[in-house]
């Protein structure tokens, strides 16, 4: 019993001020309470304040977060209240095997309001699954989530595209953005609502489909070129890092453009793009030597015979202009 | 020079030698020796939230890390690791609840940044991937929501609703 009241004590305490715990027991500070704290060593997490409590929860996934919130009133207020406890959503759960205690969001209604009033202007990170990529939470998290700089969207398990004739806003503060691309679906009717929010982007990652198993028989399929590198590079003039992983359609040509573009690219990752076979090295070298840029490139899996000697020709290149 | 040595005393009188150098990775005896010019030799400093089984375990926590590099500054930005505390750490850490907790309240008061860090990490273990009941359990807490508020906390999760 002594602990009960004593918990209660301490949760009042913690929201003084607050109306939602003005319920029973006002007065058991009994001196025999008092007493047995002093006396006995600290036994229990509740004598922990509320900046320790924090320090504690701001290592924990959202996930946790959550049900942290159904402990008891005070770890309830304190997780709900502190909006810098919810700088990353993860709502990728099949994708990620549970290790980050990523979320699945089964009601986007509540799921909307959530951005708003739990992450707000604290939220730095967020992933979104296809079904997830609206016009209704993209222009949520543009008003309501200022300080949003690192956005992934995963359309690898697209069936079909959202509309989004009515999107009309999207964070304009990224610095990463990540785009998981479909086979078949074709983004543009995504991307140029977009182009006009990427001039802050430093980092782009597109990545591929070949890591998923095909459904249909291996080549052409994956060839469809499902996205277009050159507006992006067009419309996000201050890329640093590109990253191009496993993309089937991605060849010399798109690299030669990216060469003539990208005037602060430091880093240029090919990996499992199998279509390249190092033409486009060249121009991308003369840039980048002409630009001062170091060059970071990622040789050493661009994949297959025939393109192992440019390579590495290239990365001894690479190597002495450093 | 190495070899200075200081006396800090514990809440129940006893008084430990420690090194400065040692002792100097608590920020509050730092600022004490610095800013209050406390370093004659028989100056003792009382630490009074501390006693002296914990002051002793602070100074063997502090006596092994002497030679990290001081721990780097919160970064709001960084994603913060719940797998990376070391082996000698995790069994200096293996000790009963009440222990633990003592430990955070006097790495917090002597403001020992690595020792809090680690101490807190170890609590956000024992909640990772629990359940709220668990949880209860684990660091008994009881559960004084009413039902209408479960049922408002339900609520309010239910776009990411787990069962």
């Amino acid at each position: 019993m002594d602990s009960i009241q004593t918990l209660s004590i301490i949760s009042r305490s913690t929201s003084d001020g607050h109306q939602t715990v003005d319920d029973e027991q006002p007065n058991d500070l009994k001196i025999e309470n008092l007493q047995r704290r002093r006396s006995s060593r600290l036994t229990s997490l509740r004598f922990l304040p509320d900046s320790i409590l924090l320090a504690v929860f701001s290592y924990l996934t959202p996930l946790d977060l959550i049900r942290c919130t159904r402990v008891c009133h005070r770890w309830y207020l304190l997780v709900s209240r502190h909006q810098q406890l919810w700088r990353r959503l993860f709502l990728r759960p099949e994708s990620t095997c549970g290790y980050i205690g990523a979320i699945h969001v089964r009601h986007v209604e509540p799921f909307i309001s959530v951005l708003g009033t739990r992450c707000g202007s604290a939220l730095l990170y967020i992933d979104l699954p296809v079904e997830l990529i609206t016009v209704d939470v993209l222009r949520e998290l543009a008003i309501r989530c200022p300080n949003l700089q690192y956005l992934t969207l995963d359309f690898s398990s697209a069936m079909q595209l959202h509309d989004f004739n009515d999107l009309y806003e999207f964070p304009c503060n990224l610095k990463r953005l990540c785009i998981c691309l479909s086979e078949v679906i074709f983004l543009e009717a995504f991307m140029r609502r977009i182009y006009g929010y990427l001039s802050s982007l430093q980092t782009l990652h597109i990545i591929g489909t070949m890591e998923k198993p095909t459904i249909s028989s291996q080549d052409d399929v994956s060839n469809y070129e499902t996205i277009n590198l050159g507006k992006i590079k067009a419309s996000a003039p201050n890329l640093r890092v590109i990253n191009l992983y496993g993309i089937g359609f991605i060849d010399d040509s798109h690299i030669e453009a990216i060469a003539s573009g990208c005037i602060h690219l430091q880093c240029l990752a090919l990996n499992y793009c199998i279509r390249v076979c190092g033409t486009s090295f060249k121009a991308l070298m003369a840039r980048c030597i002409q630009d001062a840029g170091m060059l970071a490139v990622n040789w050493s899996s661009t994949q297959l015979k025939e393109l192992d000697l440019a390579s590495t020709e290239l990365s001894e290149k690479a190597l002495l202009t450093l | 020079m190495a070899g200075n040595k200081i006396k800090l005393q514990s809440n129940d009188g006893d008084t430990f030698d420690v090194d400065v150098e040692i002792a100097k990775q608590s920020a509050t005896i730092k600022t004490m020796l610095e800013d209050l010019g406390m370093s004659e030799e028989d100056d003792v400093i009382p630490l009074p939230n501390v006693n002296s089984a914990i002051l002793k375990k602070v100074i063997q926590w502090a006596t092994h890390h002497k030679d990290d590099p001081p721990p780097p500054e919160d970064d709001e930005n960084r994603e913060k690791n719940l797998s990376d505390i070391s082996s000698w750490d995790q069994d200096f850490l293996k000790v009963d609840q009440g222990t633990l907790f003592e430990l955070i309240l006097a790495a917090n008061y002597l403001d020992i940044k690595g020792l809090l860090d680690v101490t807190c990490k170890t609590v956000a273990n024992m909640i990772k991937g629990r359940t709220p009941e668990e949880i209860r359990r684990q660091f008994n807490i009881k559960n004084d929501f009413t039902p209408q508020e479960e049922e408002q906390i339900k609520k309010e999760n239910e776009w990411c609703e787990e069962k």
